[in-house]
């Protein structure tokens, strides 16, 4: 603890009120599922199965919470410092980028290692139902530290490249899904070819969620899955810190923005030009002012947000564009064998993924962000309304959608291509994803109303979404031990359940029509937390008392 | 163009405002003094609209801003100590946003966004990434986006802060400019000598109730009835002391000190009796090489009048 850096982060973690919220919904969300899972018949022999049922939630749940918690700790670690003008602050002190980067390192990896110890009093609870042995137990506890570690470096590493903590956020969730979920995607594709099993065990080891699976149904996994994936995360993580070391030593003393001018050398201005289509968002090319019909919360968002440097959201739509395409190849070359079911689910999932993952961080600086840079005075005191205000953000989000849905549309064509849905059900599709996409607004917008801070906005609000995706997935786990009408609720507020059960025809076939009762939970949901957000607003935008 | 009766304000047991009574002429820029935490802010944030008293009246305009706060936000531009910027967004795009945000037409805003540039002098950054500007250059885009909409008054808390003396001596300039467009000023700051010389008028607040307001002339006098004056003489400066002595009484006069051939002097009386006075000593032999009165300043007066508050010595406006 020589370190001043880790005994400062450390300290001030420990303390934030932030951090024992999380740690309290950690333990009642573990202890919950234990006390509801826990076998009413007999503890020690009987209950095996449902012994290695709750092991298989209680683990899943575990490292799912550790995952998710990473970035709350580690990626706004660095951009907080940069926000509050500190980080230059650290580099004037006789402190070496190595000393700063490793106190900032070991503070947010001990945060989250905290949250694994945690969870041992609910392990031990396992071991009464005989269900899991000593080796397993210890590889279960290697792979969540290997986790832990693993994803607070990647959160560390962006935090470090980017300049706000609204961003370093944003990313590191992108970059969680892609490490989670991505490794599955060959296998949903190509389960059939036996050409590629072997390729696609691997590549799915690299998931955490999947070297879980392996330790406890070694049957269902590779046992050599959590190997794997230790390896990778060992080989990650020793990569990782290097980048880090080297970020710190390259972005020391580094000057400040250039002001920006305008351009009139004409063979700059050409240069400028040909860089279409970046040449239409060009901050430097705007002249016009804000026009009267318009909304001007939109026209700020526009111009300061998405066209202000927001080049990145041509190359989203890029990048969503180049995967419609290559799902497209995968249909055409006829990799799904004889079954259009995993094709048409992978489709959906990257479309709906997308929303889930990008929408939510759209909205989540809403507010935060006005209150952050101390310009809500200055909104207060002009005449602008609390619902042009929230609509000006609700349609700036909305503008970023349309560019990711355009991107992953040709995903649709190959549902077309497949040709067994009806018009109908691609409808019934569309308005799933219209109604999620509503939703991951309207939480955003929520958690950005009630929090204080965009880190914490954007937290609470993919805390929020992954509930709803992830949380409703529950019933699968948990099989006969929930009642019909909770299971059906818990399916109906999943978005990705409800799409793929009106697409396909072999999934959630045991349960009813789906879609209805989602759209209605959905624009329900999104109704109160847009209201809620309109009534804050509405506080915040008026006299103080 | 400002007035506020028993304005007073509570935040549950702390008292921020104490039935402030406030008077505010058109095109006066008034000074507000007082330490941090002393209810300059509460002050600012009622008359702006922001913010509702606990009791009491205020008007700005003529505009009551506690039964009309959003028509008194028409009429009052108000750049606060801390300001947000946006960014990705350029200078004149900024000042076009505030003053859609303002619902100016657009045609309108064109022209006067090029107005406020060209008044504040911050026409050459029209192209500049606001949240690229230094301190000071933000503080008078921050001035310029106080005035996009043409308010009669601006309330300006801490504009000199973190300056450096270049930028608070145009600061200062930017002030008088904008008194002699017809603007009428309040202004708080901690750098006291900046608001004696730019100021009409000043208030010294302190604990939250007006200790003083008045004209600066008549501040100084209020605060300190004896003049301070420098007499050297020759020699004998000894000698010279106890001839005043003995002339004059101790209620009239007071010598402070001497140094070398200066007296310094503590007088009570008009300026024909100072002359009487430095007659007497050349009559009285004393060979005077020069006088003169020192000037009391803003920084004395605030010393003086907060260190009496403390004691309880003085009583409020």
């Amino acid at each position: 603890m020589t370190n001043p850096i880790l005994k400062r982060e450390l300290t001030t973690a420990l303390r934030a009120p932030v951090t024992l919220a999380l740690a309290a919904l950690y333990l009642v969300v573990l202890g919950g599922l234990i006390g509801w899972m826990w076998p009413e018949e007999g503890i020690f022999s009987l209950a095996a199965q449902a012994s290695r049922s709750i092991l298989l939630v209680f683990t899943v749940t575990q490292l799912l919470l550790v995952i998710l918690y990473a970035p709350a700790f580690a990626a706004a670690s660095i951009t907080s410092e940069k926000e509050q003008n500190t980080y230059d602050l650290l580099f004037a002190t006789q402190l070496r980028p190595k000393d700063i980067i490793i106190g900032k390192l070991c503070s947010s990896i001990t945060t989250l290692l905290m949250f694994v110890v945690l969870s041992l009093p609910f392990f031990a609870a396992c071991f009464f139902l005989g269900a899991v042995s000593v080796r397993e137990a210890v590889v279960i506890y290697l792979v969540a530290t290997a986790s832990s570690v693993f994803f607070g470096l990647l959160g560390l590493c962006v935090s470090a490249v980017v300049s706000s903590s609204h961003t370093a956020l944003v990313a590191t969730y992108l970059f969680i899904l892609l490490i989670n979920a991505g490794p599955w995607v060959p296998y949903l594709l190509l389960k059939n070819q036996l050409w590629a099993a072997s390729l696609i065990e691997t590549i799915r080891a690299i998931s955490p969620v999947a070297a879980m699976a392996s330790v406890i149904s070694p049957a269902y996994e590779g046992t050599a899955a959590w190997r794997l994936f230790l390896l990778f995360a060992i080989a990650g993580a020793v990569v990782m810190t290097l980048f880090l070391l080297t970020t710190a030593y390259l972005t020391r003393g580094r000057p400040p923005r250039s002001h920006g001018r305008a351009i009139t050398d004409p063979k700059e201005l050409m240069k400028r030009k040909l860089r279409f289509p970046f040449y239409l968002i060009d901050p430097m090319r705007r002249k016009r002012n804000i026009p009267n019909w318009m909304n001007p919360i939109f026209a700020k968002e526009m111009r300061s947000k998405a066209f202000g440097g927001g080049i990145w959201i041509f190359r989203s739509a890029y990048l969503c564009f180049a995967v419609s395409m290559l799902l497209m190849a995968a249909v055409a070359g006829n990799m799904v064998g004889q079954t259009p079911d995993a094709i048409r689910a992978v489709a959906l999932m990257f479309q709906l993924g997308l929303v889930v993952l990008i929408v939510p961080s759209l909205t989540a600086g809403a507010v935060t962000q006005e209150r952050e840079r101390a310009s809500i005075d200055l909104l207060r005191l002009s005449r602008v309304r609390p619902l042009a205000f929230l609509l000006g953000k609700i349609e700036v989000a909305a503008v970023f959608v349309m560019f990711l849905v355009v991107g992953s549309a040709p995903a649709w064509y190959v549902i077309y291509y497949l040709g067994t849905n009806t018009v109908q059900e691609i409808l019934v599709c569309w308005s799933i994803i219209l109604t999620t996409m509503v939703l991951a607004m309207a939480a955003g917008l929520f958690a950005s109303a009630v929090s204080p801070r965009t880190a914490v906005a954007t937290a609470i609000a993919y805390g929020l979404m992954f509930v709803i995706t992830l949380g409703t997935l529950l019933p699968l786990l948990m099989g006969d031990q929930l009642t019909g009408l909770v299971r059906d609720v818990m399916f109906a507020l999943n978005p990705f359940v409800s799409a793929i059960q009106t697409l396909t025809s072999g999934y959630f076939a045991d349960v009813g029509d789906l879609w209805r009762a989602h759209l209605a939970w959905s624009l329900g949901l999104s109704g109160a937390a847009c209201l809620w957000t309109y009534l804050r607003i509405r506080r915040m935008l008026s006299t103080q008392r | 163009m400002i007035q506020t009766e028993k304005l007073t304000k509570k935040y549950k047991d702390v008292l921020a405002l104490d039935s402030l009574n406030l008077r505010i002429e058109p095109r006066e820029i008034f000074g507000y003094i007082g330490p941090n935490g002393a209810g300059k802010t509460t002050t600012i944030r009622i008359l702006c609209g922001l913010m509702k008293p606990t009791s009491g009246q205020a008007t700005v305009a003529g505009v009551d801003v506690v039964k009309h706060p959003e028509k008194a936000k028409a009429v009052v531009g108000y750049q606060p100590d801390i300001f947000g910027v946006y960014r990705g967004m350029r200078v004149w795009e900024y000042l076009d946003f505030f003053g859609a945000a303002y619902r100016m037409p657009a045609q309108r805003r064109k022209s006067r966004v090029e107005e406020v540039l060209q008044i504040t002098g911050t026409d050459v950054m029209h192209d500049y990434y606001v949240d690229s500007l230094s301190r000071g250059m933000q503080q008078r885009v921050g001035i310029a986006r106080a005035l996009v909409h043409d308010p009669q008054v601006l309330l300006l808390d801490e504009p000199t802060s973190g300056l450096d003396p270049r930028a608070r001596i145009e600061m200062r300039q930017l002030l008088r400019k904008l008194k002699e467009m017809g603007k009428t000023i309040l202004v708080s700051s901690h750098i006291l000598p900046e608001l004696a010389t730019i100021c009409d008028r000043i208030g010294i607040i302190e604990q939250a109730r007006l200790l003083l307001c008045d004209k600066m002339e008549q501040v100084l006098k209020q605060v300190e009835q004896r003049r301070l004056v420098e007499i050297e003489v020759l020699d004998q400066a000894e000698k010279a002391a106890a001839a005043l002595k003995e002339a004059y009484s101790a209620d009239k006069l007071e010598v402070k000190e001497i140094v070398g051939r200066l007296l310094r002097v503590s007088f009570e009386g008009e300026d024909i009796e100072i002359a009487k006075m430095l007659k007497s000593l050349v009559q009285g032999g004393y060979q005077v090489l020069w006088y003169r009165e020192e000037p009391l300043d803003l920084e004395h007066v605030y010393m003086k009048v907060t260190a009496e508050a403390k004691a309880g010595t003085r009583r409020t406006e």
